[in-house]
């Protein structure tokens, strides 16, 4: 007895004395908790400090099934209120684990209808979860973030270490209610906030840009599109909109920016009714820098610069156009047929001639024009290093018609991206300068932090940059470009029209139809370019309008006055056309909110128009054409 | 005497223990319910936040403009030349116009140049916020 009772006081002493820490672990287990504090994603910004995406913390629904005492009856309460089955609910219920999410990320007013049922073993959380205010606005720039805060392309993707925060810990002593305990043992490391991302872009010119470039897909049937705005002297991106029509992989139930299209019944009618046709949805990704196509005609500015840099030619320069040109055994066409012409530089522009512009690559020759497209950006990513941006392509082998085919801008690929900047570099001055999306940082203490300007570089001449403008000027005044025109700015630009690759050749009646410009001419505030593709339509039909619209847009929410005309460059004869030539090629529909000038352009009565439709003006016979 | 001291002396040792034990629960209580209504605040703040940024997207303004107010875009822009002389300021910045309608200064319009940063659009002191909205214990 006396020995028993010896035992037990000895095993006390222990429990209490020397043996004390093994229990004593095991208790601080138990009421000791670890918390997780979650840093705060960092937002990302427009240029005027609009949030385009935002991480908002909300509560998620979690269960401990260990405590829960009446599976049915609370599967039977939670199941309505999360919007599950009441089988769902009771399966995660009577899970072993000893945590179960039930909801994530749920709204408040569900928060509190699950609160107010104070069911035992029913617990709340905050985790963040991301939203995007604007919708799917320029969603394909920006990217996503899954549920478990992955992202998934775009800029939430390159940027996701600066943008996701540093978690922070909670270590503290609770009871079985989760509340601390009092006095006891509190250890906190705090969370540090994810840097906000500050774009370039201006979420107003990304939604007018977007909707111009839906009613263009739309108007033109094409299967997609992209419409990019840039700040001609920074080379900030303004606005960049890649849409698509529905198709496979690409559900029309994704939800999109809602699209006011015109009825087809309501005309010349300024009032919008969203019509039940299919519209473009945002890309699945940023096509203006991971999308390749032959530019077409628009490469013809870096054609003839190059060759006015080089003095190979001078714009007053009169070239002999024929109908047909043998190159290397094959006959060149122009878009349209034409007796034989006697066309100066400016006239080949503003024509759009794949003759004239061969023999002008032929003065220019192979090595001058490659130098002239890798310094126009060509062939190289910009220093923007979007996710999946290509570098586009360049001939790997140059046949004897290669020259002439590049020259015109066919058998190269490049993004749109890299088209812009060429054509920024001439509204510069010459001078290269390297787009821009991000312009800097916020950090978590609220410093701002701009992105570094990447230095420009000169590509042509001020002299020969004015002498272009003066040509691409013509081109919007007289030539292919007018439905880009905006009076009373000055336009600046050139259309393409390059036909689609199918199996090795090219897809009859479907064109890339593009154009690019900047406005005011004068003093460039805005380069603009806006590619349609796979439409019937060529570049002057579908995409000059939208250029117009997009850029009238942005002069007028940037107040950008309109400058008076300078006179043409010196030495640059104007063109001797006398009316447009490309612009009413393609009979179109009118688009809302032209200038007058530029809708008319636009439309071809079907009664008067005696030009052959885009499938068929081309001769397709040896070497497909490029049209203006 | 000196037993009934020590008994007495130690009770009240006891009974300011107990007294402690209470007042520091009752501030943990209070200190619990204060550390929820900053997190209540801080997420009614944040969802505030999310609701004026749905607000004042474009889509919403259109839709607001356009389906409450009745708005329209209007069919073509008018530019009005002012009178030789006079000098236009913009909320952005200067612009200076002749009588032709020219611009001979085109310096300060809205476009953001290299090297700012612009906070988020109605939080001018959001360098405060942003700190004060990390996560706390």
């Amino acid at each position: 007895m006396i020995m028993a009772f010896g035992a037990i006081v000895a095993r006390v002493f222990w429990i209490q004395g020397p043996g004390s820490g093994r229990y004593l672990a095991v208790g601080q287990s138990e009421w000791t908790h670890t918390v997780t504090l979650a840093g705060m994603r960092g937002s990302i910004l427009d240029a005027n400090g609009n949030e385009l995406a935002m991480s908002i913390p909300q509560t998620t629904i979690y269960a401990d099934p260990h405590q829960v005492s009446d599976p049915k009856g609370e599967a039977a309460q939670l199941a309505p209120i999360l919007g599950q089955t009441v089988p769902a609910m009771l399966s995660k219920l009577t899970e072993g684990a000893g945590f179960v999410y039930l909801a994530r990320t749920v709204g408040d007013a569900t928060a509190a209808k699950v609160a107010k049922l104070n069911l035992a073993g029913i617990y709340s959380l905050q985790e963040p979860k991301r939203f995007y205010p604007a919708g799917q606005l320029a969603q394909p720039i920006i990217g996503l973030v899954g549920a478990d805060g992955n992202a998934l392309g775009g800029l939430e993707s390159k940027y996701n270490s600066i943008l996701q925060g540093q978690p922070g810990k909670l270590i503290e002593q609770t009871d079985p209610q989760g509340r601390q305990l009092p006095g006891g043992l509190q250890q906190y490391q705090a969370p540090v906030s994810g840097q906000d991302l500050v774009l370039t872009i201006h979420d107003s010119l990304q939604y007018d840009a977007e909707q111009a470039l839906a009613r263009a897909i739309v108007a033109a049937q094409a299967k997609s599109g992209i419409a990019l705005l840039m700040d001609t002297k920074t080379g900030d991106i303004l606005a960049d909109a890649n849409l698509t029509m529905p198709g496979p992989g690409i559900p029309s139930t994704t939800p999109s920016v809602p699209i006011n299209i015109p009825a087809p019944s309501t005309g010349s009618s300024p009032a919008q009714t969203p019509t039940s046709q299919p519209q473009p949805v945002e890309a699945p990704s940023a096509s203006s820098f991971t999308q390749v196509y032959e530019p077409g005609s628009v490469n013809k500015l870096i054609t003839i610069s190059a060759a006015l840099q080089e003095g190979v030619i001078k714009p007053s320069d009169v070239f002999t156009i024929p109908n047909g040109y043998p190159v290397a055994g094959t006959i060149l066409h122009d878009a349209e047929p034409h007796p034989t012409e006697h066309w100066t530089v400016t006239d080949i522009l503003a024509n759009s001639s794949n003759i004239g512009t061969a023999q002008i690559a032929q003065r220019l020759g192979k090595t001058d024009l490659l130098k002239y497209i890798a310094d126009y950006g060509e062939g190289q990513k910009t220093a923007i290093g979007f996710p999946g941006e290509s570098r586009g392509l360049l001939p790997t082998y140059w046949s004897g018609t290669t020259l002439a085919d590049v020259a015109f801008g066919q058998g190269i690929a490049v993004t749109a991206i890299q088209m812009l900047a060429a054509y920024n570099a001439i509204a510069n001055g010459g001078v290269y300068v390297a787009p821009r999306l991000v312009a800097g940082t916020i950090d978590s203490k609220g410093v701002e932090h701009p992105t570094p300007v990447v230095p420009g570089h000169r590509v042509v001449s001020k002299t020969v940059a004015a002498q272009m403008t003066t040509m691409l000027d013509e081109v919007v005044r007289v030539g292919t470009g007018t439905a880009a025109s905006l009076t009373p700015y000055t336009v600046a630009g050139k259309t393409g029209t390059a036909q689609v690759p199918l199996n090795g050749g090219y897809e009859i009646g479907h064109f890339v139809a593009s154009f690019a410009g900047f406005v005011p001419s004068e003093d460039p505030a805005i380069t603009a370019m806006v590619v349609i593709n796979d439409t019937p339509d060529y570049g002057a039909a579908a995409s000059a309008p939208t250029f117009a619209t997009i850029a009238r847009d942005a002069l007028q929410e940037l107040k950008i006055p309109p400058l008076a005309p300078l006179p043409p460059a010196p030495g640059v004869p104007l063109s001797t056309n006398q009316a447009a030539t490309g612009a009413g090629e393609v009979a179109g529909t009118p688009l809302p909110g032209l200038s007058a000038a530029a809708t008319a352009a636009a439309v071809v009565p079907p009664s008067t128009s005696t030009l052959p439709s885009p499938s068929t003006s081309s001769n397709l016979a040896a070497t497909p054409s490029q049209a203006g | 005497m000196l037993l009934i001291g020590g008994i007495g002396a130690a009770l009240a040792v006891m009974f300011a223990l107990v007294y402690l034990h209470v007042v520091l629960a009752q501030r943990q209580i209070e200190l619990d319910r204060m550390s929820s209504a900053a997190v209540a605040r801080q997420n009614q703040y944040q969802a505030l936040r999310l609701k004026v940024a749905q607000l004042e997207s474009p889509q919403q303004i259109i839709t607001t403009a356009e389906g409450k107010l009745g708005m329209r875009q209007p069919a073509s822009a008018t530019y009005v030349s002012p009178p030789a002389g006079s000098t236009a300021v913009s909320n952005s910045g200067a612009s200076t116009t002749s009588a032709k309608g020219s611009s001979t200064s085109t310096a300060g319009h809205p476009i953001s140049s290299p090297g700012t940063v612009v906070a988020p659009a109605g939080d001018a002191d959001w360098p405060r916020i942003k700190a004060a909205l990390a996560g706390g214990p």
